[in-house]
């Protein structure tokens, strides 16, 4: 065991590795200039987040790979935390990925300094729908120095209420349209021995849809981005404490109930609530619909209703404002040996066969003809289609899309949000406190 | 080999003693395998963490390290998440020596014995052992969920159940977890030891009159005198590094109350991209291992492992 090695014995061997570590550092880090002749021929590498999504870009390569001397190839890679490592730590070698997935501008941030990705900007001046087929606001997410660098993919993920019929109709409540709505019947739900609603706390960005959509009604979304962005004036305003105010009156009255911070979305903690209605909401994403259906078919199929957040009366933000994730990206190495191949796979994610299997699984493709192929598609069943419609017309209508809090501040500041929100809804910090904290994690040297 | 016997034949005066053990022995050439592996595996990662320490590096080759001098240590110094996240590390340190040894100590020499049943209790008792401990993670995740796991069933023992949201009950939680599932290790271990102690000094003090509880006090215990130290150092060690069901469980929550170091230098390093930061506290780890069991060694007097059945 190391730690009973001898002070000289150990010595020696730091010695050894700083030796090691200067050799290391003599290698010449991999250029990003141009194509890199070492990678793999004729083949275009894939690293795609291994998740029940994964199928649909395997089924664009296949569909590439019939006509292509070139081929794609997909390397699934687990879908859960690891993915931003395992991508990050091997650009710049020879067997990086030509073709990885991000979540938003902060994401890539630190790869756009560091040279690693293409920016896509000849792609689309050689083929215009690779920008055009998107809904601007989402493609606009990852332009960085007005150099497009990512395209869109996978599905538009807004968050709304989800709410279990018949435990609403039990308790002879209509879904809540206003907040204050939401607080009355928080009583009644509660004396019905029903948890109001639904909050996965353990696992925190659950809990930061609550704080979105609350800033978002008390401050606007365009102010909320600015205070992500570093304004600290934002955070300190009227309109952050009254929403750190009616976050409190939601706590302290039960809504969440007692346990959140025990109950989990990862384990099916709130999936169980809401479909065994022992709760009445739950605030989630788009991707909800097919949490809830994997669980329990025929709760999503009767029982499962969707409702926009409910409104606030006085507030900043305009009526309809959503947030929650804007998109997927599909991003490019800088040194890809094969661009023009690339190109032309990244033209598979606005086709119409792409778009109809992502629909299949529940996803709303970011394309401005999404609604048309939801409309014209035969093999949807009438519950799918009806709960599409509903999340095109959440975000067609939507003055502003809020992009989640998590993946809008720097990488290296997450942690200390998700922080700073369980911090606050658990009562461990103040409203001052918490402040401070946005303050200080959003600041700009 | 060819040096091989010249080399044995060079032994100290003590290794004489001891020739049969000796004979045959290259020595140092022997332990190369071991010692290369040693070096790569475990001196060459921790001198590039001592190094990455004192740079910025956020994880991407083309951005190549860069040297910041002190910066992430004085910053490390004055992070409060990072002093109460040692302060975490070794209560639940702490908390693993004091429950684990005793728990293994009494069901190891138990399991000893030749009561009826034994093997089929212990072999149930064992099971944890032969679970990943990622799956028994997600296991208990479920099991101390407040509205459909343990805590809704006996809500007199656990009131509403929110055993996570409260950072005393959570490192509870995870202390217990390590020790439902780490302690079969160490009864396997006690169960081994007892079983080498001579029945004679039983019957001896049979003689004498003594109970089972003087037994237990004047013979077992200090008889697994040896063993409670390896296997206190086991603990501490394993304790040290734990990490995937704080990574699983509680994500280091709530408010840090379950982050020990290796979770936050885990956060730092690959949640963060903060690799020179993450690289300080992973050296803050290893420092405070190393001094805690080098500690031990000294006031146990491991090191010598002096024999316990002199005169028998």
């Amino acid at each position: 065991m190391k730690i009973f090695r001898t002070p000289a014995r150990g010595a020696a061997g730091l010695t050894v590795a700083a030796l090691s570590i200067a050799a290391l550092a003599g290698c010449a880090p991999a250029s990003s200039d141009g194509p890199n002749e070492n990678r793999p021929e004729g083949e275009i590498h894939v690293a795609v987040y291994g998740d029940a999504a994964a199928s649909v870009e395997q089924a664009a390569a296949d569909r590439f790979n019939e006509d292509s001397e070139i081929k794609v190839v997909i390397d699934s890679i687990p879908g859960d935390s690891n993915y931003g490592s395992a991508v990050r730590t091997s650009l710049g070698t020879d067997n990086a990925p030509d073709i990885f997935m991000s979540w938003g501008a902060a994401d890539i941030e630190q790869l756009v300094d560091a040279g690693a990705l293409l920016p896509l900007d000849e792609f689309i001046a050689e083929d215009p729908a690779l920008r055009d087929s998107f809904i601007p606001t989402v493609f606009d997410e990852q332009v960085i120095d007005d150099e497009a660098y990512g395209i869109p993919m996978r599905g538009t993920a807004p968050t709304f209420l989800f709410y279990n019929e018949q435990v609403l109709a039990d308790a002879g409540l209509e879904p809540a349209q206003s907040l204050d709505e939401l607080l009355d019947q928080t009583e009644v739900l509660a004396a019905d021995g029903v948890t109001p609603v639904a909050l996965a706390g353990a696992d925190v960005w659950p809990t930061q849809m609550w704080f979105q959509y609350l800033f978002a009604r008390q401050l606007g979304n365009e102010a909320v981005a600015d205070g992500l962005s570093g304004d600290a004036d934002v955070w300190e305003s009227e309109g952050s404490r009254t929403a750190l105010t009616e976050l409190r009156d939601l706590v302290d009255a039960g809504t969440f109930g007692t346990s959140f911070d025990s109950v989990g979305y990862s384990n099916q903690g709130t999936t169980a609530l809401l479909s065994q209605g022992r709760a009445a909401y739950e605030l989630m994403g788009t991707w909800n619909y097919a949490t809830l259906a994997a669980a329990d078919a025929d709760f999503a199929e009767n029982d499962l209703g969707w409702v926009a957040f409910p409104e606030l009366t006085g507030g900043a933000g305009a009526p309809g404002d959503i947030a929650g994730n804007l998109a997927n990206y599909y991003n490019v190495a800088a040194d890809t040996r094969y661009p023009e191949a690339v190109a032309g796979f990244l033209a598979e994610l606005y086709s119409d066969d792409f778009q109809n299997d992502q629909l299949a699984i529940g996803n709303l493709p970011p394309t401005t003809n999404a609604g048309e192929l939801v409309a014209a598609n035969q093999d949807l069943d009438a519950r799918t289609k009806e709960y599409l419609d509903f999340v095109i017309g959440l975000v067609e209508d939507a003055p502003s899309f809020q992009l989640s809090w998590d993946r809008a501040v720097p990488t290296e500041s997450t942690t200390r949000l998700l922080d700073a929100i369980s911090g606050y809804t658990n009562g461990s910090l103040d409203a001052d406190q918490w402040v401070e904290q946005m303050q200080s994690l959003t600041a700009t040297d | 080999m060819p040096s091989a016997a010249p080399r044995a034949r060079r032994g100290t005066t003590q290794a004489r003693r001891v020739g049969q053990h000796e004979a045959g022995r290259p020595g140092a050439v022997w332990a190369l395998p071991a010692a290369l592996y040693f070096v790569l595996f475990a001196l060459l990662p921790l001198g590039f963490a001592v190094w990455l320490s004192f740079t910025s590096y956020n994880g991407i080759r083309l951005a190549p390290p860069r040297f910041i001098g002190l910066e992430n240590w004085t910053r490390l110094v004055a992070d409060p998440v990072v002093l109460g996240s040692v302060g975490t590390t070794l209560t639940l340190v702490v908390v693993a020596v004091a429950t684990q040894v005793p728990l293994g100590l009494l069901t190891g020499v138990w399991a000893a014995g030749p009561q009826r049943f034994r093997a089929v209790i212990g072999a149930l008792y064992f099971i944890p052992l032969l679970m990943s401990t990622a799956a028994v993670s997600v296991l208990w995740s479920s099991l101390i969920d407040p509205n459909f796991g343990l805590p809704n069933a006996l809500p007199f023992l656990f009131g509403d159940g929110n055993l996570l949201g409260d950072k005393g009950s959570a490192l509870g939680v995870v202390a217990f977890i390590y020790l439902w599932g780490a302690t079969p290790l160490y009864t396997l271990i006690f169960q081994g030891a007892a079983r080498t102690i001579p029945l004679s000094l039983y019957q001896a003090a049979q003689l004498d009159g003594a109970g089972i509880v003087r037994q237990f006090f004047s013979i077992t215990l200090p008889q697994l005198r040896n063993t409670i130290i390896t296997v206190s150092i086991l603990i501490v060690v394993g304790t040290f590094t734990a990490f995937d069901i704080i990574l699983i469980l509680t994500r280091g929550g709530p408010d840090n109350g379950t982050a020990i170091l290796p979770f936050l230098m885990y956060e730092q390093a690959f949640v963060s991209f903060d690799l020179g930061y993450g690289s300080a506290i992973a050296v803050v780890l290893v420092v405070l291992a190393a001094v805690v069991s080098t500690v031990m060694v000294k006031i146990t007097g491991y090191a010598d492992m002096a024999g316990t059945q002199e005169g028998i």
